[in-house]
């Protein structure tokens, strides 16, 4: 069985390389772009591929600059750092960049490239194969935004009573959410004058070095406006993180459960009088 | 939006181009349709990267422009200068902010309130930072 | 000139210095040197309000300017509160790292001025 239908399969594949109209149909039937340069950059080789999504036929492009036409100005740099590592043989590399096409609109191309040498081992021309990756990146875009949405929802900044605004967090915090929790939290803390906030983190799964920093962050921005933040939810396996990560939390107040920082909020705002809030040592 | 002029460039040569380069960017980024703390963000960091411009160097320029990717717009700024060159660089993208908050040439901060920050510089040459925000 | 645009008035003990939206750096350089012929005029004041609801951008050196003369007003005996910081300039604060040294902080001047009236209030 194994050694002749493995020769049969061999010469089979040596005719096929053979093959006159191997390489073209190829070229023709693949929806990925293949552009091949020559070291100048001159275009060598443009499939159908890139003629669809350019709307430049091949016979229209050869000869040309690639990037004289192809790639917006901004994004010329890295292109040509990318040509100078593939001729000097640091291959295969991958980049992913704007092309523009005929009428003007720019798609994001997801290139993977290399080089094809001469009979003397010097690159003779540069091979690029690319998929149009515009619509995923648009639609990774469109998803981050609806997820920030929908926790900006799940995450309402509540005002209390007079004096305190509370926001029970859910969920872990990264860079974008914090900014946007920060926004919402200041501005309402502005709005109606709060000298407390109240920052749950009972909804909070993890608090690594990451939460931390953001929850760090917030605490301080809380603080150049005037207000004092109350960290509450702060369970056992919490204290014990915050303690060991080397958190500095003087001067913020954290209290085990929700309910206590109710209290002690009440205890601060009752005994100070309205229009003292506790923003000492700044 | 892509018939604003949202473009421009300005030289730093005096303490007062610091004050002009804010006012020139916050315009621009108003102009684009950033929010409000994006704004400041983007004006603060183009205010250390000016003053770092005239601190170092006494003369350097800045440009801006709208930048366009085919999921994404927005802003990138140029700081160029032929000064005295960052001896290293790795330094000064790690070096964190003491309590002034002023020592050294802040480019951790800014590269924090932007998304993008690229940086070539070479001793004796000169000394370009580019920063990026995209509009959300 | 931009420094006029730096007042400083005394309110009972108290300076108050309200500062413009976006002061370029003469004027920032000019709050410490007015704030410190201030404190040194007849009876040492309680300390500096510094208003800040207007200001729409602190850079480095703003925020190294304040607590400096924060400082300064200390070692006369003084305290330093901030009132009023946009929660703009204060998330773009926070992310820059900037410190305002022993400077405190409250949400308006009329906090501010209680603060500073209180009795036996010390830090």
């Amino acid at each position: 069985m194994g050694s002749r239908s493995t020769k049969s399969a061999r010469d089979a594949r040596v005719r096929l390389d053979a093959h006159t109209a191997f390489l073209p149909t190829l070229l023709d039937t693949v929806d990925a772009l293949v552009a091949v340069l020559d070291r100048e950059g001159r275009i060598v080789r443009f499939n159908p591929a890139c003629e669809r999504l350019t709307g430049w036929r091949e016979d229209e492009v050869l000869g040309r600059v690639l990037w004289e036409f192809l790639l917006p100005p901004d994004e010329m740099a890295p292109v040509l750092a990318l040509i100078r590592d593939l001729s000097a043989g640091r291959f295969p590399a991958r980049l992913e960049n704007d092309w523009i096409t005929r009428d003007g609109q720019r798609r994001r191309i997801a290139f993977n490239c290399s080089g094809i040498p001469d009979d003397h081992g010097e690159v003779q021309f540069l091979l690029g194969c690319g998929i149009d990756v515009t619509e995923r990146r648009r639609s990774e875009a469109a998803l981050v935004a609806q997820r920030d949405e929908l926790l900006e929802v799940s995450t309402p900044v509540v005002r209390v009573w007079e004096g305190v605004v509370l926001v029970p967090l859910i969920g872990t915090l990264d860079g974008r959410r914090t900014e946007r929790l920060m926004d919402r939290l200041l501005n309402a803390i502005v709005e109606t004058r709060s000298p407390i906030a109240i920052l749950d983190i009972t909804g909070v799964p993890v608090v690594d070095t990451e939460t931390a920093r953001y929850l760090v962050e917030t605490i301080r921005a809380v603080r150049l406006l005037g207000a004092r933040t109350v960290l509450s939810g702060v369970r056992p396996a919490i204290a014990q993180t915050l303690v060991h990560l080397g958190i500095d939390l003087s001067g913020v107040e954290t209290r085990a459960s929700l309910v206590d920082a109710l209290r002690w909020a009440q205890g601060v705002l009752g005994n100070a009088g309205p229009s003292t809030g506790p923003g000492r040592g700044g | 939006m892509n018939g604003l002029a949202v473009e421009g460039e300005m030289v730093i040569d005096s303490e007062a181009s610091i004050v002009a380069v804010r006012r020139a960017i916050r315009e621009a980024t108003t102009a684009m349709g950033f929010g409000i703390t994006d704004v400041t963000r983007i004006v603060t960091a183009a205010s250390e990267l000016a003053r770092n411009v005239f601190y170092y160097a006494r003369v350097g320029s800045v440009r801006w422009r709208i930048v366009d990717r085919a999921h994404a717009v927005g802003i990138e700024l140029v700081f160029e200068d032929q000064g005295p060159g960052i001896p290293d660089v790795e330094q000064a993208l790690k070096e964190g902010f003491s309590t002034s908050g002023g020592l050294g040439m802040g480019l951790p901060g800014s590269r924090r309130l932007t998304d993008e920050m690229e940086l070539v510089s070479e001793p004796g040459r000169g000394t370009t930072v580019i920063v990026r925000k995209w509009r959300r | 000139m931009e420094s006029d645009r730096i007042s400083v008035i005394r309110v009972k003990e108290v300076l108050l210095v309200t500062m413009p939206a976006d002061p370029d750096d003469p004027t920032v350089s000019a709050l410490q040197e007015r704030v410190l012929e201030a404190m040194s005029g007849g009876s040492t004041p309680l300390g500096l309000v510094l208003d800040l609801s207007a200001v729409d951008t602190l850079d480095s050196f703003f925020a190294r300017t304040v607590a400096e003369t924060a400082q300064m007003v200390g070692l006369m005996g003084g305290r330093t509160v901030i009132a009023g910081m946009r929660p703009s300039v204060a998330i773009t604060a926070t992310q820059l790292g900037l410190r305002l040294g022993n400077a405190e902080t409250v949400l308006d001047v009329d906090r501010a001025l209680d603060l500073l009236h209180e009795p036996g209030a010390t830090r």
